[in-house]
């Protein structure tokens, strides 16, 4: 197992760079440095002479890069171009905590609600309860979260007015950096944006959760259990279920991708200071810096999901782990 | 003699030879729900080759006058904020969706196919050393290369003026409509699956015994590969790529919506509904048109693709 484990992260690391290095690589080759304008007007040449200097622009490329490295690894992200006052690593510090916090909640959404609904579904199979449950996660897998999004303000914020219209409820500081106090503010901003990420996550796990549960409990070890004498649901929850999550944590690797281009487009819909949405907005304003810092973490961090995914994949199917 | 004729008749009764590609259709036939996406696909792709024909208006019409028109006998679905028709702006999105579903799953079928094919059938280290290259690909987090990609090279169109290959490759996007890299883009981000689905079939059917059979009779390596290897791999090829489709889609409508899609005024579903959502509160039914055409094409390819998997899965043979 732990053999396992070190053959994923040694597998990683080449990817990490890769990423690291096509990251660094896009913010050199895009024309239009820095320093070139403020507002309209271009800076004289002798001031850019120096601010390139100043920023070791004019060093050859590998040193640029192992600096670049070097700062990484030290937290250093480098300014931002838009925000001429702050550097990439403050925009990121204040917004990391608010996409964490928005990306968990639809993550227990889809967990919490997918996962019970898929085995209800399968327990009572053909039942009207299946056939609810069925309909809804087909309807949840198809809406996209941008059309879910401004479905759901549409409906609950701007006719129904139960909730909030946008912007995200939690107040600084966070505990611990970024669990939000819970106040009731922070739970009804919340209720939207979450259900717009999470539903359609939900709704796959459900589908999953019951097509590998019916087969499971076709299974001989379960007729065994039955046939020992045990109550039905200890059948389920005791054996059935272990067994039948194995593709509900294959499919947690592109789940983690999926929140994460999710978030982007809830919080620009909801404008929700998150990472999401300053992405979009750097994308548009053209601020390279804070564009390539946050793809760079998103990067390393669905890098880092997949290997914990690969992980726990191989520790509940021992077959894996031999290949 | 008439007694043990009849009783062989019944014993075995007799079956029309069919190849197992109509049965398969067969099968496909009965799963309504299947057949009715399928129709509802090849409208789709009617009206992505005839939007000239079929829309009422031109896409990039704009008549500022019926800003935000609500539909009415001169707006069928309204108006967006330039005051185009939304109803003639979708039927020209089939286009963009239809292109991106066809390229996308073809660069990723063609490039996955043949690299499961080749890697599988000849195994050893061959096969070692592109499943490395594959494991160190499915790491990278393709979406983002996707996204880092798109924003170099609006950039560089931005900037004007590039010469040599990034160039040519500016060009022929604008000449689609901003599309061709996003069309790279998604045949990057699937071929991996298909290659691995492909690679798995190759080894499992590599030592049956037509394939040796072909073997001993001569048939080159190539004649092995395509004609006999081939076919029994398209199957499951095919079913997950249809499945494979709807991601395409929404992953083009998503980087229209985040801005790193198709340059306007082309419009597609993902565009028309950014836009929309801006006018959310006072004009909601600009996003109604766009979000239904999307989920309903999202559906449909979802519920072909599950009709394929029952129709091709040889345990529910008759």
């Amino acid at each position: 197992m732990s053999r396992y484990i070190v053959r994923r992260i040694l597998a990683s690391i080449p990817v990490l760079l890769a990423l690291t290095f096509a990251v660094f690589a896009l913010m050199r080759a895009i024309p239009g440095g820095p320093f070139e304008f403020i507002g309209d007007k271009s800076l004289p040449p002798s001031v850019v002479k120096n601010l390139r200097a100043k920023y070791h622009l004019d060093d050859p490329l590998w040193k640029q890069f192992t600096d670049y490295v070097w700062d990484l690894l030290h937290g250093d992200f480098g300014p931002s171009y838009q925000y001429r006052n702050l550097t990439v690593n403050d925009i990121i510090g204040t917004s990391l905590p608010v996409s964490a916090q928005l990306g968990a909640m639809a993550l227990a959404l889809a967990l919490f609600i997918g996962i019970p609904a898929g085995v209800l579904a399968a327990l009572k199979q053909n039942s009207i309860v299946d056939y609810i449950a069925t309909f809804l996660a087909i309807i949840g897998v198809a809406i996209p979260s941008m059309v879910m999004g401004p479905l759901l303000i549409w409906i609950f914020a701007l006719k129904l007015k139960w909730f909030p219209v946008a912007l995200w409820g939690a107040e600084r500081p966070f505990i611990l950096g970024f669990i939000p106090k819970p106040t009731p503010k922070f739970f009804i901003h919340a209720v939207l944006p979450v259900t717009a990420l999470g539903a359609r996550l939900s709704a796959s796990i459900a589908r999953l959760t019951r097509a590998s549960l019916l087969q499971v409990i076709r299974e001989d070890y379960i007729r065994t259990a039955r046939a020992k004498g045990l109550a039905e649901w200890l059948v389920m929850v005791r054996h059935a279920l272990k067994n039948g999550l194995i593709p509900v944590v294959t499919i947690l690797g592109p789940m983690f991708a999926a929140i994460l281009t999710g978030t982007f487009i809830v919080e620009t819909i909801f404008g929700i200071p998150g990472m999401g949405k300053y992405f979009v907005t750097s994308i548009g304003n053209r601020d390279y810096p804070l564009i390539v810092g946050i793809t760079l973490i998103y990067g390393v961090f669905l890098v880092i999901a997949n290997l914990m995914v690969d992980i726990t994949y191989a520790w509940l199917d021992p077959r894996i782990r031999y290949q | 003699m008439a007694t043990r004729e009849a009783a062989l008749r019944i014993a075995l009764p007799e079956r029309r030879a069919r190849s197992p590609w109509a049965m398969a259709f067969r099968q496909l036939r009965k799963n309504r729900l299947a057949m009715a996406s399928a129709i509802f696909i090849i409208l789709l792709a009617l009206s992505a080759i005839f939007a000239n024909y079929i829309a009422p208006y031109p896409y990039d019409k704009a008549n500022l006058r019926d800003y935000y028109a609500l539909p009415g006998k001169k707006y069928l679905a309204g108006a967006d904020f330039m005051g185009r028709d939304i109803l003639s702006r979708t039927i020209y999105g089939t286009r963009v969706s239809i292109s991106v579903a066809v390229v996308a799953a073809t660069v990723s079928l063609v490039v996955g196919i043949s690299y499961g094919l080749i890697s599988g059938y000849f195994g050893g280290r061959i096969d070692e050393l592109m499943m490395r290259v594959v494991d160190f690909l499915y790491g990278l987090p393709t979406l983002i290369v996707v996204i880092l990609m798109q924003v170099y090279f609006k950039a560089l169109a931005r900037r004007g003026g590039a010469t040599g290959l990034t160039g040519l490759f500016i060009n022929a996007n604008k000449a689609m409509g901003g599309l061709l890299f996003v069309f790279i883009a998604m045949g990057l981000v699937n071929w991996i699956t298909m290659a691995r689905i492909t690679r798995g079939q190759v080894l499992s059917y590599k030592e049956k015994e037509f394939i040796e059979a072909a073997r001993m009779v001569g048939a080159s390596t190539p004649r092995i590969i395509f004609r006999h290897l081939l076919p029994n791999v398209l199957g499951p090829c095919i079913v997950q790529e249809t499945l494979s489709i709807p991601g395409y889609i929404l992953t083009e409508a998503f980087l229209s919506f985040i801005g790193l899609g198709v340059d306007p005024p082309t419009p597609s579903w993902g565009i028309m509904i950014q836009e929309g959502y801006q006018g959310l509160r006072s004009y909601p039914h600009v996003i109604l048109t766009p979000s239904i055409a999307l989920t309903i094409t999202v559906l449909a390819f979802n519920f072909l693709g599950d009709g394929l998997r029952d129709a091709l899965d040889p345990r529910l043979y008759e």
